[in-house]
């Protein structure tokens, strides 16, 4: 019964004219950055976040998580006319769904995408719901050694569930902490690793930050390479799903959903991996996995559904433990301290008009993808179009302005560029940032819980391990730690037995 | 793992090591009451030794012999980079100077121009309406409180 009470308080949050107009922009803006390849959803969030400073914390939460979503849905629109992935989480979407567009079916592809992804995000939203409230209430019980041990578990696991080599992950992350106390120290107010530098005092700013690791790098990366994209001529007809596709579409998306929350809640990029390991698990169980990478509807149905469930389940960590799971959650966490909340235990309880009209925004944001996506494709196809060449001067310009906007300083340019220049060799090298840019978010609130659960022990570190959370945590932790440890010296293995075989 | 690997595992020693020897400026406390310089002195470590870590890699892996991948895969594209990031550089000392307006329009003409190649009445259409809508957009209606420079605007 108060659940129900809760989500009328959060319609009556968000159906204001200017919350129901900022529900739509954002999801309308999301929307056209997953279709457009170059600038992902955490980029174009870094981007938005300088311009929500005027608004309310709700408004602001609710324009950048419908930008979040919508990019899940948009994604889908560029892998299946373009075959060229419009945010990494459409990257599988690209093997079935451009095949299916080939066969004179991408109507179809759009159409099941759009509305397995409208069923996952509403049914997400209510798993959402149902979950984050008795998580919450069980967080509140977390002290400072629960809190350290938390972070440091999602630390671990978003490391062992980065991309790439996760030697460079652990290397990033400890470069993340090491940036992120840069400036005034939170318990004694000593400036740290300022050099004297005016504009460092309260550190690089998170803006300039994340604008730079994921706007100008970005950018630099894709200027390197001719500007060349070619899209799909085909006509779009028949958007809704006949019976049979319906037939061999709805398992998927309900077995996509389930896999999609749960994943979308632990540390790391849950949307990408969510659609790998449906895509898998279609396969696997299928009568005709043949019919996979030729067109087979299943393979599109299922992934897009758990990518936009994910998103769903990603606002659970962050919203009751005030842990974000990645890079996107982690701005929007960064956004919602800038607002002057703080995202954890205790927010449903203080800033219960934040919470609640978040959650009730997502079923009106599904509502609007479902009503932009299928008679707007269209539009979309022809924005596809746009060059770019004509997009990445305004990419930088938006940049630029968002950085100056936050404390009207020119530094924070200066600032912006270095990390762009970070963001662009890092990519070139293959250094995933999304842990660098958690540690670095996270890390004011890790270190001063560690300090004050060292100040309330005593000094014994077995605070840590007395409390069976923490403990439980920490525990966890390490075993994280220990599969990364292991996956290293697999690959060191298997690279000697390939020097090995070469000889 | 490559050669640009190895140049990037000695980069973030240094860094490491700059930041482990300002640490010691800082009071360290004691397990009681960590001070200031305890959590950067221990990242500083743990960063020292993981760069450490990937520079031994490269030399071990594949029989210490590493891939010697091109930076810059396409012909041209260390100049485009290059320009990218002076222009990023041209902007924000000229803004001061001159005011967002004309910033802007150099900015996105120049880059227009010679990275994506447009000619010059594409560029300059592009250029003055990128200029006027965030004179509009940033400075008339959000009210950003951009440096007027010599133009007072």
């Amino acid at each position: 019964m108060d659940t129900i009470h809760n989500v009328l308080f959060g319609f009556s949050v968000i159906l204001t004219p200017v919350n129901f107009g900022l529900c739509f922009g954002g999801v309308f803006l999301g929307t056209l950055i997953g279709v457009l390849p170059g600038i992902g959803p955490a980029g174009c969030i870094a981007l938005m976040l300088p311009f929500t400073f005027s608004l309310p914390p709700v408004s602001a939460v609710i324009v950048l998580a419908g930008i979040f979503y919508g990019s899940m849905y948009g994604g889908s629109t560029t892998s299946i006319l373009v075959n060229i992935p419009g945010e990494a989480a459409s990257v599988i979407t690209c093997i079935d769904g451009y095949q299916m567009a080939k066969q004179g079916r991408a109507g179809r592809a759009l159409g099941i995408a759009a509305i397995g992804s409208f069923i996952a995000g509403t049914v997400g939203v209510v798993l959402l719901m149902l979950v984050a409230p008795p998580l919450a209430e069980l967080a509140v019980k977390f002290g400072p050694p629960e809190f350290f041990a938390l972070i440091f578990l999602g630390l671990t696991m978003l490391v062992y569930l980065s991309s790439g080599s996760k030697l460079k992950s652990f290397t990033m992350a400890a470069l993340g902490t090491i940036i992120g106390m840069i400036g005034n120290d939170v318990l004694t107010g000593i400036s740290r690793f300022t050099f004297g530098i005016k504009g460092l005092y309260d550190g690089p700013g998170l803006v300039p930050v994340l604008m730079g690791l994921f706007g100008v790098g970005e950018v630099l990366f894709n200027i390197e390479a001719p500007f060349k994209r070619s899209v799909f001529e085909t006509s779009i007809r028949g958007l809704l799903p006949d019976r049979r596709d319906w037939r061999d579409s709805m398992k998927p998306i309900a077995r996509g959903t389930l896999l999609g929350f749960f994943l979308g809640i632990l540390p790391g990029p849950g949307n990408i991996i969510s659609t790998f390991i449906s895509y898998a698990v279609e396969k696997k169980i299928s009568r005709h996995p043949e019919r996979f990478g030729q067109g087979a509807i299943e393979g599109v149905a299922g992934p897009e559904a758990a990518n936009n469930a994910a998103t769903a389940g990603a606002f659970i960590p962050l919203l009751t433990l005030g842990i974000p799971t990645g890079g996107t959650m982690a701005l929007i966490m960064g956004a919602l301290i800038i607002h002057g909340i703080t995202p954890g235990p205790l927010l449903i309880a203080n800033h219960p008009e934040v919470f609640w009209g978040v959650v009730t925004s997502m079923y009106l944001g599904n509502f609007i993808l479902l009503i932009l996506n299928l008679p707007l494709v269209g539009l979309w196809v022809k924005i596809l179009k746009v060059p770019y060449g004509i997009l990445f001067p305004l990419i930088f310009l938006f940049c630029i302005i968002g950085a100056y906007a936050g404390n009207l300083d020119l530094f924070d340019i200066n600032v912006m560029i270095v990390f762009g220049v970070i963001g662009y060799v890092l990519r070139k090298t293959g250094y995933d940032p999304t842990p660098l840019v958690f540690a670095y978010i996270l890390l004011p609130l890790w270190e001063e819980n560690f300090r004050q659960s060292m100040v309330i022990s005593y000094g014994d570190l077995g605070v840590f391990f007395k409390n069976p959370i923490s403990a439980a945590l920490l525990g966890a932790g390490f075993f994280f730690i220990l599969l990364n440890l292991f996956a290293l010296g697999k690959s060191k293995k298997l690279s000697g037995e390939m020097g090995e075989a070469k000889n | 793992m490559s050669r640009m690997d190895r140049y990037i595992g000695v980069v973030l020693f240094s860094f490491g090591l700059v930041i482990c020897v300002k640490s010691f400026a800082y009071p360290f406390g004691s397990l009681r009451s960590p001070g200031a310089g305890f959590f950067p002195l221990f990242f500083s470590f743990l960063l020292m030794t993981l760069a450490m870590a990937i520079v031994v890699h490269t030399f071990l892996g594949e029989n210490g012999k590493t891939t010697a991948v091109p930076f810059f895969a396409e012909k041209g594209g260390s100049q485009k980079v290059l320009f990218g990031i002076l222009s990023l550089l041209a902007f924000r000392y000229t803004l001061p100077r001159i005011g967002l307006a004309p910033t802007t329009f150099l900015f996105v003409f120049f880059l227009g121009k010679y990275l994506a190649h447009y000619g010059w009445k594409a560029n300059g259409a592009l250029a003055v309406t990128a200029a006027a809508l965030s004179y509009f957009i940033f400075q008339f209606l959000l009210k950003i409180p951009f440096p007027t420079g010599v133009f007072g605007f």
